[in-house]
């Protein structure tokens, strides 16, 4: 991150700040704590964060990686406080997905099954592990970009989002496949 | 690429994180090998269907009151975010005092723990400029092996003006403890070996041949021999004459 903006933010311009990245923080808290109140919760806490430290980089690209970063920050302290408590269900959200090119319904529902699965299977990573995969395999964030999320080295980010697939498909192997076979 | 080096990176091939190399191997090695390919479609279908997950399906009039709730939630007194030296990633002790309490705690414990276990090394690290001579005197060969691989112990050490049968000596006593370490093989071995080499046969002949023996046990002999071959020659000698003698001829 560059040296962000001296300039002091008004509360207009704050509000402008929140309302522009109020839904992909949401989203990106959502997808780590699998809940929306806490999602909603940990996005406002970012925004109380940024507003205490009154840093704001002026490159746009940098703004929301900032902002990222304090709440996959937020986020994994949440989780580590939560312990060993089962993680809630997430809600049924990827119903809602576009059905994929010419699969046929068997395939997709085979698809639908293993994404709500996969969903239940994500709430059992430990904090890093699943803070790592959704950053690069959900947000679709570069190896580069997660290390710099996470404050950590590249290097970190591959050995936990190796772990993590691991899991991932140990845990589901039953339904992986179906799809193919049917 | 054998089948256990494949499975070990095929959870990274499909995100395509691999180093390209290892990305080509794997490649090809899934070609051949049925039972590779299955595990790699397992983990792309894991890759494919991840997009999709857990997106948030908020109720209408969800951010509504949102952007009101954190105005609100600001600290009182502000009007407008000043520039705080207060890091807006907080780190994970901040307000969990426990934990930052067991954490010092435990730094201090190891840090007493390695005092302990390592008193007479950090007594050789912290001991001011001690003399080779004092080493060999009270038969500290330990000690001195050990002053030998600090860097600051053995600049204070070459400074040292010994005698010939003392030096002769410690070497001897060095190889008998078999402290063959890189730093005393380096340093004793290599550059008395090198003083050797340039009284007995001449600088450049000296130079050809430390620079192809290791450094180690081969240059302690070589060590021994240098050093009676000085002590016939002159009557004192210190460790950085003769490393001055290696470093003028390599």
């Amino acid at each position: 991150l560059s040296k962000p903006n001296q300039n002091r933010l008004s509360e207009q311009a704050f509000a402008a700040i929140i309302r522009r990245y109020q839904r992909p923080l949401v989203a990106l808290a959502y997808r780590l704590l699998g809940n929306l109140d806490d999602a909603r919760d940990a996005a406002q806490e970012t925004f109380v964060r940024l507003w205490q430290a009154g840093t704001w980089p002026d490159d746009e690209s940098e703004q929301f990686a900032l902002l990222a970063k304090i709440t996959t920050r937020l986020c994994i302290d949440r989780l580590r406080r939560r312990k060993r408590r089962p993680a809630a269900v997430p809600l049924t959200g990827s119903e809602a997905i576009a059905q994929r090119g010419a699969n046929s319904p068997a395939q997709d529902l085979a698809g639908k099954e293993l994404r709500r699965q996969l969903e239940i299977a994500v709430q059992r990573l430990k904090p890093r592990q699943k803070a790592v995969f959704i950053l690069r395999d959900v947000q679709g964030y570069s190896v580069r970009e997660t290390a710099a999320i996470m404050d950590c080295s590249e290097n970190s980010v591959l050995v936990n989002l190796h772990k993590a697939r691991k899991n991932l498909r140990k845990w589901l192997t039953p339904y992986l496949n179906i799809g193919a076979e049917i | 690429m054998t089948c256990q080096q494949a499975r070990k990176n095929i959870p990274l091939f499909s995100g395509k994180e691999l180093p390209e190399s290892e990305q080509n191997a794997l490649a090809e090695h899934l070609q051949t090998c049925p039972a590779c390919q299955a595990l790699a479609r397992e983990y792309r279908q894991l890759h494919e269907h991840s997009r999709d997950i857990l997106q948030p399906d908020e109720p209408p009039g969800f951010y509504d009151q949102f952007a009101s709730e954190v105005l609100q939630r600001l600290p009182r007194g502000k009007t407008a975010p000043a520039r705080s030296k207060t890091s807006p990633i907080r780190h994970r002790w901040n307000g969990r005092p426990a934990l930052a309490w067991a954490t010092a705690a435990g730094i201090a414990a190891a840090l007493f723990l390695v005092l302990i276990l390592f008193r007479a090394d950090l007594q050789t690290f912290f001991r001011p400029r001690t003399t080779l001579q004092a080493y060999l005197q009270q038969q500290d060969f330990q000690g001195l092996a050990r002053a030998l691989t600090n860097d600051r112990t053995r600049e204070a050490l070459v400074q040292d003006s010994v005698s010939v049968d003392l030096l002769l000596q410690s070497v001897q006593e060095l190889e008998r403890l078999n402290r063959r370490d890189k730093a005393i093989g380096r340093f004793i071995g290599q550059s008395l070996g090198l003083a050797w080499g340039v009284l007995e046969q001449g600088p450049r002949r000296a130079r050809a041949f430390c620079l192809q023996s290791p450094a180690g046990e081969f240059n302690f002999y070589k060590a021994i021999r240098g050093l009676r071959l000085i002590g016939q020659s002159r009557k004192k000698v210190t460790l950085s004459e003769i490393a001055a003698i290696a470093e003028r001829y390599c």
